[in-house]
């Protein structure tokens, strides 16, 4: 469980301040589905790199279990994202020069109790494409090993920061099943960034932000299946 | 403003630019330095041969009188008194010798058309010289070829004066009308020039390049035929025809031209191989500077596609855009191939006295040549403007639309997919690792071959330095005596002398070669083979010097014949000392007596070692072994400079390349060092993905070198002992390989300190901007 208390974050430029975060009170349960909706310049993706720990919080404390995350130093934060957070970006950020499988084995060397490879790749639909090279990939394919690249380490929660942001609806709806059943099936956290409020109703949670502040907190008491959403 | 723009940009790239500076600097600097040193010498090089008629061949023979020439009737009293050599003759007999000679002449003539001899005379002898001693070689003033070549003052005409190098004079601080002792008291006439002796190489017995201490003399006849000394004999020629060196007369030992004779000819190589390695090895790094500017170029406008794409969108024109960034490259290199050109005209004068140091060689100032001046800096710059040109031109000619639109994958390079075969089975972080080095062939080929010419360098050097101290004074170091003295009356040996007995007139395999005896119980000059074991001499079986046995294959076991007055005889080969003065054989001196009295005695010696200096009365030669080693020194410390220039050129070389190279991938891979960060992978496993490759590739490069140098190596040796009979002792040590390594290591983490830093330094919200990949 991730428990966000009284989270500021403040960018400076000069004598220029800007409130990317201001006071964010949050709970992310373990296993949860959770949306974070909001325009461009809501604080989405701040919040995001602060609870991943990209990036630092100006005041509040972020916990996750009995670890208080805004304690750590940068080595302490690269081991703890090391054993415990996956990323999934709207870029897929795939290694030229690495096949299908090496790019989820680099994932994989990450942990001392990986996903099989293998089964991951039968997962995301790309057993056939192993030996494939990025470049002989759909933009959707490459967003898949990205994905099957993040589970591979075994991680407990899953950052996706617009994943579907650079897919079509048909690829989009394949990734989110894919994303829906690794949450489902290995009991991940999955927390989404979306412009995309369609996505909201396949989650547990949805946060709706704005001007750096949490708007709206919405609970689903049930949750469409990505297939079944509204394409927005 | 694009002007302001392209400015901007590449002073964000300074150390870059410094590092390719220093590339550049060296491709100009290294032709110039080399190519106006060389041509210091050319010119009045060529122009002192020629009014000094240069021999264009000599004819080495027997300094002894033959078989067939003792038969004859007007030397038969001379014959029958024991004495034989050609010395001897002379001082006995002018009128004998002089006919002698004639006949000699004349037999050489007869093989060869066109061609005209005259006798070269000369004596080798040591004189102390303050508290050292110093080797002079006086040669006979020749009617018409290889006449003196007077540089300042005048010729001896007193038989008290004599005419020294003038660059001996310079080292040793002696001025025109200074009196010098060489035995007796001479007064400095004038400074002389030889032209079969442009290098001071006096004595094939003993390898010294010096001319700081020793040199050619000129006395007057009268003079000469006083001065104590080995007194040597030859036949200088010139020709209008074609030499012919394969001439069999009892009396030759071989017909040499004078390109191929080090003492007259090397100077000619040395100028012509001079001049191709000014040439190639500039063409060699201007070729790494313009590869890399181009990977720079390629690298920056990659980053500013999206940049161009907007100007050109917005209706600047490919020229417009590309200009810019041409003229500021341009600019750059042009700066500093001039910057280049001064260092190297500043460094061509130095380096021309480094030659003049060891060649004896009129000098004129160098002038700077135009022409010299286009190619140092306008070749390249041409070769810099059309590499540069090309590459902006390429990617300034896509359209806006796909400059503005992010980069398609591009497909993998040939190098990769092989590296990939090899590390099927390695962990993915292993892959990418070794993949992401050679992910541009071009950059990896830049850095390979950097890698490797530099260390090929480094193992030259360190094959150099322990080469010319073992073709010097490697068997003096070893011994234990102190004075090497000759006699030819045998007196009463005393403690501390240790006699042997020399024979040069034997023959082994048509070569002429030395045959020494020593004692059984000598301990002052012990032989060892190259494991330091000591080898001695017995009734049956010989030691062969190293020299020797590498011109003529020769291992220990083997058995050889030698050529002693029509006699042959055949021992066993029991080891190969390792020495590489002349070329000698051993065998007891018992043995070497018995067969040269004709079976009288087992005690004839012509020499001793001593430990206290001897009586010169009896012994008319003395040599000291310091006095040799004090001689070489000069030629150690050039050596040494050498090796240094060497290792210090390459290292910068390698350390420019290494640095520029890793400071683009870094560049380059912001991203993807961001993301590796991001995934949970620490410091220094990014640091190792994204450096260490280099370090393996670099270590791989410079074991490749160390094959390599071994092949080039052996061309060099073969090369020598064809051409100038030399043998190189240019030996590969198994310890080099770890120098070599050491050097990639210290230059790898010297050079990748900064980028190391700029990795930790690399935010991990990076990977959240837009994927440049």
């Amino acid at each position: 469980m991730i428990h966000i208390e009284h989270v500021s974050k403040v960018y400076k430029t000069g004598a220029i301040e800007t409130a990317a975060l201001r006071d964010i009170e949050l709970t992310i349960n373990d296993g949860a589905f959770v949306v974070i909706l909001g325009p461009s310049g809501s604080g989405k993706s701040t919040l995001l790199n602060v609870i991943s720990g990209l990036d630092t919080v100006t005041s509040g404390t972020i916990t996750f279990g009995d670890t208080v995350l805004t304690d750590l130093s940068s080595e302490q934060m690269t081991a703890f994202r090391r054993n415990h957070l996956g990323f999934i970006f709207q870029q897929y950020n795939l290694l030229q020069n690495l096949t299908v499988y090496e790019n989820v084995q680099i994932g994989a060397d990450l942990s001392t109790d990986p996903l099989p490879i293998e089964e991951l790749l039968d997962q995301v639909g790309l057993a056939a494409a192993r030996d494939k090279y990025p470049y002989q990939l759909s933009g959707g394919e490459q967003q898949r090993v990205s994905i099957a690249r993040s589970l591979a380490k075994n991680p407990s929660i899953l950052f996706c920061d617009e994943p579907t942001g650079s897919l079509d609806e048909d690829n989009s709806k394949r990734v989110l099943e894919l994303l829906e059943r690794l949450n489902e099936t290995y009991n991940k956290t999955v927390v989404v960034i979306t412009h995309n409020t369609g996505i909201s109703e396949m989650a547990d949670d949805v946060i709706k932000m704005n001007s750096g502040r949490i708007v709206e907190y919405t609970h689903n008491p049930s949750r469409k299946a990505a297939r079944d959403i509204h394409w927005g | 403003m694009l002007y302001k723009n392209v400015w901007k940009t590449l002073a964000g790239k300074w150390m870059q630019l410094l590092a390719i500076a220093v590339i550049i600097v060296m491709s100009s600097l290294t032709y110039t330095m080399m190519f106006y040193g060389i041509s210091g010498i050319e010119v009045p090089t060529e122009e002192y041969l020629a009014s000094s008629n240069q021999e264009d061949f000599a004819v080495e023979m027997l300094n002894r009188v033959t078989e067939e020439e003792a038969a004859l009737p007007e030397l038969a009293d001379f014959v029958a008194s024991g004495r034989y050599t050609l010395s001897e003759l002379r001082q006995v007999d002018e009128a004998a010798f002089d006919d002698l000679i004639a006949a000699r002449i004349d037999a050489v003539e007869g093989e060869m058309e066109d061609a005209t001899l005259e006798l070269r005379a000369s004596k080798l002898f040591n004189y102390p010289f303050g508290s050292s001693e110093h080797r002079g070689l006086v040669l006979k003033e020749a009617d018409t070829i290889n006449t003196s070549y007077l540089e300042a003052g005048k010729r001896p005409e007193r038989d008290d004066e004599v005419a020294i190098n003038a660059k001996y004079a310079e080292k040793n601080e002696i001025e025109i009308g200074d009196t010098i002792d060489l035995g007796t008291p001479f007064t400095v006439s004038g400074f002389v020039l030889f032209p079969d002796y442009t290098l001071p190489l006096f004595d094939e017995n003993f390898f010294n390049l010096d001319p700081g201490t020793q040199t050619l003399l000129l006395m007057t006849d009268a003079a000469y035929d006083e001065v104590v000394g080995t007194e040597s004999f030859r036949l200088a020629g010139v020709s209008d025809g074609t030499v012919v060196t394969d001439i069999e007369l009892p009396f030759v030992i071989s017909v040499m031209e004078t390109e191929n004779i080090m003492r007259s000819g090397a100077i000619y190589s040395e100028i012509s191989s001079g001049k191709a390695m000014a040439l190639g090895l500039s063409l060699f790094i201007v070729s790494i500077a313009v590869i890399i500017v181009a990977i720079l170029i390629s690298n920056m406008l990659e980053a500013e596609r999206g940049q161009i794409g907007l100007l050109k969108a917005i209706g600047y024109n490919r020229r417009q855009i590309a200009l810019p960034y041409l003229i500021f490259i341009l600019l750059f290199a042009t700066l500093m191939l001039i910057i280049g050109y001064f260092l190297g005209l500043y460094f061509a004068e130095p380096l021309k006295n480094l030659y003049l140091d060891f060649y004896l060689l009129p000098s004129i100032t160098i002038a700077q040549s135009p022409l010299v001046f286009l190619t140092a800096v306008f070749a390249p710059l041409l070769f810099f403007a059309l590499v540069a040109g090309s590459v902006i031109y390429k990617i300034m000619g896509e359209s806006a639309l796909a400059l503005l639109s992010p980069r398609d994958n591009v497909s993998l390079n040939r190098l990769s997919r092989i590296v990939s075969r090899l590390l099927r089975n390695a962990r993915g972080k292993t892959k990418f690792k070794y993949l992401y080095a050679v992910k541009s062939t071009g950059s990896f080929i830049i850095f390979f071959f950097g890698i490797l010419f530099s260390t090929l360098l480094i193992v030259f050097a360190l094959m150099m330095n322990g080469a010319v101290d073992q073709m010097t004074v490697g068997e003096l170091n070893e011994a234990d005596y102190e004075y090497e003295a000759y006699t030819t009356t045998q007196p009463a040996l005393r403690d501390g002398q240790e006699p042997f007995l020399t024979y040069p007139f034997a023959f082994v395999e048509d070569k002429l070669v030395t045959l020494k005896g020593l004692d059984e119980t000598n301990t002052l000059y012990r032989l060892t083979n190259a494991d330091g074991d000591n080898l001695t001499p017995a009734s049956d079986e010989v030691i062969v010097n190293a020299s020797l046995a590498l011109k003529l294959g020769l291992e220990a076991g083997d058995t050889i014949d030698i050529e002693l007055d029509n006699e042959t005889l055949s021992y066993k080969i029991r080891g190969i000392a390792d020495e590489y003065a002349g070329d000698v054989v051993y065998l007891p001196r018992a043995t070497l007596s018995e067969q040269l009295s004709g079976g009288t005695t087992r005690d004839l010696f012509n020499g001793i070692y001593a430990t206290e200096r001897p009586d010169e009365t009896y012994y008319p030669t003395v040599i000291s072994r310091s006095g040799l080693i004090e001689q070489t020194q000069s030629i150690n410390e050039y050596m040494n400079l050498m090796m240094n220039v060497m290792i210090g050129g390459s290292a910068l070389i390698a350390f420019s390349i290494l640095f520029v190279l890793i400071a683009l991938t870094v560049e380059k891979n912001y991203y993807v060092i961001s993301l590796l960060k991001v995934m949970g992978y620490d410091r220094s496993e990014v640091r190792s993905m994204i450096l260490n490759s280099y370090f393996i590739y670099g270590l791989v490069s410079a074991l490749l070198s160390i094959p390599i140098a071994l092949i080039i190596l052996r061309v060099i040796i073969v090369v020598f002992a064809e051409d100038y009979g030399l043998v190189l002792p240019l030996e590969f040590e198994w310890v080099y390989v770890l120098y070599t390594l050491g050097a990639v290591t210290l230059l790898f983490f010297t050079s990748t300190f900064i980028s190391r830093r700029k990795i930790d330094q690399i935010p991990l919200q990076e990977v959240l901007k837009t994927y440049q990949e």
